[in-house]
């Protein structure tokens, strides 16, 4: 079962459109779609193919992830000060 | 889209075999019929008549926009699946081959009202302020 549908299912501010785009084409085409699944959220494309759990969810609700790379820089940020 | 063949028979027997509760499909249609229109709701008539509870109500009148506006979508067709709650899940075009599976399950979650999430992205979806709206692109199969 698509993660998309189990966030709507979760929380009734998430809606989900399952679009298959043989059916609708012009999507497709606004949204430069140029592999599946692709995931729009509020009109902005946020994911291309499948993606694990977590990541999923933090793109979906537009939250940033402190990568090793951010998690390093910062700490060397708090060592310098 | 094919015909509905044996083991697509056989995936829906399975996926409806043990819903919690009611499942209710709406699918709104154009009013002149297509050979695909035709054929996604002979696949949702054979969904709904493999399980007493799930309950098919096929809407293919003329284009009533307030009707539509007050279920949220915008074209035709489209396929809402709800059992009790409405989620907002919407299906533009059949879900046929893999896809079909796919839909199966969503039933049988909306049925059961448990999103299967991890609690750790349950804990996030809860810190939600702002509506989101998702478009899943996906391809026939």
């Amino acid at each position: 079962m698509s993660l998309s549908t189990r966030l709507a299912i979760e929380h009734p501010q998430i809606t989900t459109d399952v679009v298959n785009i043989a059916v609708l084409p012009y999507l497709a085409v606004r949204h430069r779609v140029d592999d599946v699944p692709t995931t729009v959220v509020n009109g902005k494309k946020v994911c291309v193919g499948a993606l694990p759990e977590d990541e999923f969810v933090r793109r979906v609700l537009g939250q940033s992830r402190r990568t090793g790379i951010s998690t390093a820089r910062a700490a060397a940020s708090r060592r310098a000060s | 889209m094919q015909g509905i063949g044996d083991r697509e028979r056989h995936v829906i027997q399975d996926g409806v075999r043990a819903l919690a509760a009611p499942v209710t499909l709406l699918y709104y249609a154009p009013d002149v019929p297509s050979a695909s229109t035709s054929a996604e709701r002979a696949l949702l008539e054979a969904i709904a008549g493999a399980s007493d509870r799930v309950h098919l109500e096929v809407l293919a009148e003329r284009w009533d926009g307030a009707r539509e506006a007050e279920v949220g979508i915008a074209r035709t067709p489209a396929i809402v699946v709800k059992a009790g709650r409405d989620h907002g899940i919407r299906y533009y075009g059949a879900p046929d081959g893999y896809e079909l599976e796919t839909f199966l399950a969503v039933m049988r979650a909306v049925s059961e009202q448990r999103s299967g999430l991890a609690e750790a992205s349950r804990a996030r979806v809860r810190e939600l302020s702002r509506a989101r709206h998702l478009e899943v692109l996906v391809a026939p199969t």
